[in-house]
């Protein structure tokens, strides 16, 4: 059974869901949605309200409704990222929707390694809705070839730290998926 | 006058001054930075460095501030519950057309506004978690967004009095005028936003959605606006600053306005269901404990003459403007780093209280500019924090305050290099 590491979230939003699960065969396979609660605004709020003498007390308790609200998002994500899924499936395949709190790379690739998954699927940008990248030649960096001994220049796309983290850490295939409209292979 | 050698006096002081700084930033087992200074100031008046009469002294000259300080902070309390933040945050989201980009500029520009009307507390303790609110509810990374809020509150806290507790503490001692105060700071606290927000936008610019996801949604009510608490509170809080802004005309003090505030929003607050108990909860009391023990310690350290000395080292040498701007401001944020800027204002208030008047308002704008925008650098205001941040957790680094720092270090130079430019170029203190 091949199990499927889904990341949802800003980056990879449930409507957007359709293109992943028609570009996989799932044929015994399963399919496990993870949405990661990011500690590190938290974390920053915690630094900067920490920094106020005297404030303490009020820091904590705001801290912890903000975590509180950063889960309740995340579980609203999940269940319309379900909801979206399972029409698109067939019957027999499993979802496990699936909440953690952290780092998200790091919550990503330990999840990955619990469940042996077979196939990550994440977002590559924070932006839903990123134009597609130029094609080669008319990006604006290095646009222009200096001379015949010249490497061939690619558009540059922007893959967010998370996705960039994964991508070098996986410890299996991994799929990215650019936001909103879809990706294209730039023709030459 | 004392001489400022290091006879035993001077030595006890600098010791507990030096104690008191050491648990005021590395807070052992969450002690609360009150009890240190507290505890400083009693050091201080058992070893006869500091009388009696001086600590009744010191609780007159704070004690303007300090009630101000408790009025507005149940006027930001209620406030918030009337939802005033969450509306102003959904206003600032709806008016950012779906672009991500435009919406961190409004969550600057709304940081700006709350942090120069109502202080950089404010900010960081009601907006930036109704920030985070907002952005999660709109299904985007409220990461960059936070870093917004957090670090306007330092780069936008130069403007008016109220929008610091520095700014209120050397405005309040040395008697400076409100107005002339703010026309002075306007324009370094424009730059130092300005500056802010176009670093951010570079920044983060792998961060920030380029369009807001379509099934976004508020995360304010939207029958609010039509709520009586809401409106209420709402123009009461329009009245408080009217009235700041009056006292301040007529140079008169600020508090009366504050505490008037206070009092109308619990009546408010009470006609719509909410005890004026929670409001009251609101104010953080330790916080006056801490600046009145602090001011006492400092009091202290100035009757061993070595404010005096400082102050003889930083107006010995003939005026250059550019050269006293860059050095005395430089020198106020590598200090609010290395202590806390509470503290570090208050031995600056100190030094600059025997200055020169001729100097003094060039040098205390640039002192404030240093203290204020120099927090952003870390996190918790102290490099020695970071430091022992990274000690405690040994398992490995503390990613965030990496981050943080790292934030603060391309952002805070370039900031204060640009107000304290503004500010030469201004011709200092007007």
């Amino acid at each position: 059974m091949r199990r499927v590491l889904v990341v949802v979230g800003e980056s990879l939003l449930p409507e957007d869901l359709d293109r992943v699960l028609g570009a996989l065969s799932w044929a015994d396979a399963d399919l496990d949605l993870l949405h990661v609660v990011d500690t590190r605004p938290l974390r920053e709020f915690d630094l900067a309200a920490g920094g106020l003498p005297g404030r303490s007390g009020q820091t904590s308790e705001r801290r912890g409704r903000m975590g509180a609200l950063g889960a309740e998002a995340g579980a609203r994500i999940l269940a319309d990222a379900a909801a979206a899924a399972a029409p698109r499936l067939p019957a027999v395949v499993t979802v496990r929707p699936w909440q953690r709190t952290g780092i998200p790379e790091h919550e990503i690739l330990a999840a990955a390694h619990e469940i042996g998954a077979g196939l990550i699927v994440l977002g590559a940008t924070g932006d839903p809705a990123a134009p597609p990248p130029p094609p080669p030649g008319r990006h604006r960096r290095n646009a222009e070839p200096r001379g015949p001994a010249d490497p061939p220049r690619f558009p540059h796309r922007h893959l967010s730290p998370t996705a960039r983290f994964v991508v070098d850490h996986a410890p299996c295939d991994v799929m990215v998926i650019y936001g909103g409209t879809p990706s294209r292979t730039p023709e030459r | 006058m004392v001489s400022p050698g290091l006879d035993v006096r001077t030595f006890l002081a600098l010791a507990v001054f030096l104690v008191v700084m050491a648990l005021v930033i590395a807070r052992p087992r969450g002690l609360n930075e009150a009890w240190p200074a507290v505890g400083g100031a009693a050091a201080l008046l058992a070893l006869g460095l500091l009388t009696l009469g001086d600590l009744a002294a010191v609780a007159r000259e704070t004690s303007g501030v300090l009630v101000f300080l408790a009025g507005m902070m149940v006027v930001s309390t209620i406030a918030e519950m009337a939802g005033v933040f969450t509306w102003a945050a959904s206003y600032a989201a709806g008016a950012s057309g779906g672009s991500g980009r435009r919406l961190l500029v409004n969550i600057f520009l709304l940081g700006a506004l709350v942090t120069a009307l109502l202080s950089l507390d404010v900010t960081v303790l009601i907006l930036t978690p109704v920030v985070y609110a907002t952005a999660v509810a709109l299904r985007i990374n409220p990461l960059p967004y936070l870093y917004a809020c957090t670090f306007v509150a330092n780069t936008g806290s130069l403007v008016f009095p109220m929008s610091n507790l520095t700014n209120l503490l050397v405005v309040d001692r040395l008697g400076l005028p409100f107005w002339r105060f703010a026309a002075t700071m306007a324009l370094p606290n424009l730059v130092a936003v300005a500056v802010n927000i176009a670093i951010f936008l570079w920044l983060f610019r792998d961060h920030l959605p380029g369009r807001l996801p379509r099934a976004a949604r508020s995360a304010a009510d939207p029958d609010q606006p039509r709520r009586p608490f809401f409106r209420h509170a709402a123009a009461v809080l329009a009245l408080v600053l009217v009235g700041l802004f009056v006292s301040g005309l007529a140079e008169r003090p600020l508090w009366p306005a504050a505490l008037a505030g206070a009092a109308v929003l619990i009546l408010v607050a009470r006609a719509a269901g909410v005890p004026g108990t929670r409001a009251i909860r609101g104010v953080s009391w330790p916080l006056f404990l801490f600046v009145w023990g602090m001011a006492a310690v400092v009091r202290g350290i100035e009757h061993t003459g070595l404010t005096q000395g400082l102050a003889h080292v930083v107006f010995s040498h003939p005026a250059r403007p550019l050269f006293t701007v860059a050095v005395t401001g430089g020198a106020a944020a590598v200090g609010a780093n290395v202590f806390n800027n509470i503290p570090m204002t208050l031995v600056m208030l100190a030094v600059l209280a025997t200055a020169p008047r001729s100097l003094v308002g060039t040098v205390v704008a640039a002192t404030l500019i240093g203290v204020n925008i120099g927090p952003a650098l870390t996190p918790v205001g102290s490099l020695a924090t970071i430091i022992w941040l990274s000690l405690v957790r040994r398992q490995g680094v503390d990613v965030p305050a990496l981050e943080y720092l790292r934030v603060g270090a391309i952002t805070v130079p370039a900031v204060l290099a640009a107000a304290l430019a503004t500010l030469a170029l201004e011709g200092g203190f007007r």
